[in-house]
């Protein structure tokens, strides 16, 4: 699991569907959240959360492209773990390290390697949150 | 209305604890005392039975003191017009279930009889004996018994757990069916969630003696930290490596579950820890559980649909 810390930067909210920006401090990750600020007060404005996403649920590519996807982070490889099947990646990015398992029939595709260049991508329906602390 | 302070020194497996609760039952409401086995629940129960008696406190029901250590109040467990029902059905085994029933009735009538038999939906089963019955059945009778001397209180110490889950579902129904009709205020202790979600108006949750928190079944459950909607409590079985990630085996209620975990999480989990199992409410697939899946083509299925033989 990747736990990025950060703090409530913005909510857009429908119904119980809320689009929530998570300031990192290297870039705002996003995230679909089935609360509001008013059921769920670590989603209020400026409170401290760690944003959850897991490993599988992080994409890597050369570029981004015009792509659905909100949250997009520059990084470079620091080191890589091949199995038969999957690779598991770590990327640094200004948001900090993130961990992406991907195939290794991608990874190689893509010709990855340590030090290489790519953007990591995680779809914002697969983004959690957990709370840290509430402002007063 | 109950309303209790209850002290005393216990011994639990871990050493001894002071059990200390302050707690309320308002008129005709479900409380549930919530925690884990040696919390010190039942012990609770048996103090508002008069069955064993607090160093200090007090108990007051409708206004009547049960107990008053300061006052020197103790009526004894005979004159507590309380109902009881426990995980054994404790029914008598040489009487029938009318017998049963008819012993708890403060003033004894075959036609208050067949009514309170009649309430319950076993009526047919007066003349039975009670090895004859199921466990569902013979928790029925307990019920009703319990119910029959029209008690001030009625205490449910983990009444249902022996019990398979769907006769637990519908005895749930039962005891809150009855519990509302006759408007006693009832205490039930579990230590299953979901029992106490579906019949607590509120929640004590207790621990080592010590109500640490308390209120709606919602509030007390619900209030957490994390945002996903699809999470349930489990405790690891194994780990086992899977290329190079990690097969979690985490056991929740009746099932096992699967998790994929990256090496870094598989290093923080052991076999035996207790975790919450949790995904978005955006991940999981609901798939029907008898029919199967793709026999028949969506109604509105585009007729250029291909792939479909008859």
């Amino acid at each position: 699991m990747n736990r990025v810390q950060g703090r409530i930067l913005r909510v857009e909210a429908s119904d119980e569907v809320s689009l929530v920006d998570v300031e990192t401090g290297g870039g705002a990750i996003s995230a679909v959240i089935l609360e509001t600020p008013e059921s769920f007060e670590h989603m209020r404005l400026g409170a401290e959360v760690y944003v959850l996403f897991k490993e599988t649920e992080v994409a890597l590519g050369l570029d981004a492209g015009k792509m659905s996807y909100l949250n997009v982070f520059d990084g470079k490889i620091l080191g890589v773990r091949c199995g038969r099947v999957l690779a598991e990646v770590v990327v640094w990015t200004a948001a900090g390290e993130i961990v992406s398992i991907i195939t290794k029939r991608s990874f190689e595709r893509l010709g990855l390697k340590e030090g290489a260049r790519v953007k990591a991508v995680i779809k914002s329906t697969e983004v959690a949150l957990e709370g840290l602390g509430v402002p007063s | 209305m109950i309303e209790a302070h209850l002290e005393k020194d216990l011994f639990g497996a871990s050493g001894s604890f002071r059990l200390s609760v302050n707690f309320r039952v308002d008129d005709g409401q479900c409380v549930t005392f919530y925690g884990p086995s040696g919390a010190g629940k039942t012990t609770i129960l048996r103090m508002l039975a008069g069955l064993e008696t607090p160093q200090e406190g007090f108990i007051r029901v409708n206004g009547e003191s049960w107990f008053d250590a300061k006052k020197r109040v103790l009526l004894p467990s005979h004159k507590r017009r309380v109902g009881f029902m426990f995980q054994s059905y404790a029914l008598f085994p040489n009487m029938t279930v009318g017998g049963n029933v008819a012993y708890a009735m403060q003033k004894k009538s075959s036609a208050k009889l067949e009514d309170l038999l009649g309430l319950a939906g076993i009526l047919e089963l007066k003349d039975r004996y009670p090895s004859t019955l199921s466990g569902g059945q013979q928790q029925r009778v307990a019920l009703i018994r319990a119910v029959a001397s029209e008690p001030k209180l009625l205490l449910l110490d983990e009444p249902l757990s022996a019990l398979d889950i769907p006769t637990r579902l519908e005895l749930q129904d039962e005891i809150l069916r009855i519990h509302r009709l006759f408007g006693i205020e009832t205490i039930l202790v579990s230590h299953d969630k979901q029992e106490v979600f579906r019949m607590a108006d509120r929640v004590l949750s207790i621990k080592e003696g010590r109500i640490h928190a308390e209120g709606s079944p919602r509030g007390v459950f619900f209030k957490r930290r994390f945002s996903p909607k699809f999470a349930v409590t489990g405790r690891v079985l194994a780990i086992e490596r899977a290329d190079i990630v990690f097969r979690a085996f985490v056991a929740t209620g009746t099932e096992i579950l699967q998790v994929i975990l990256g090496e870094r999480d598989a290093k923080r989990f052991k076999p035996g820890d207790e975790v919450l199992v949790a995904s978005k409410a955006f991940n999981p697939m609901l798939l029907p559980l008898f029919e199967p899946f793709d026999t028949q083509a969506p109604q509105h299925a585009s007729p250029v649909t291909i792939g479909y033989v008859d």
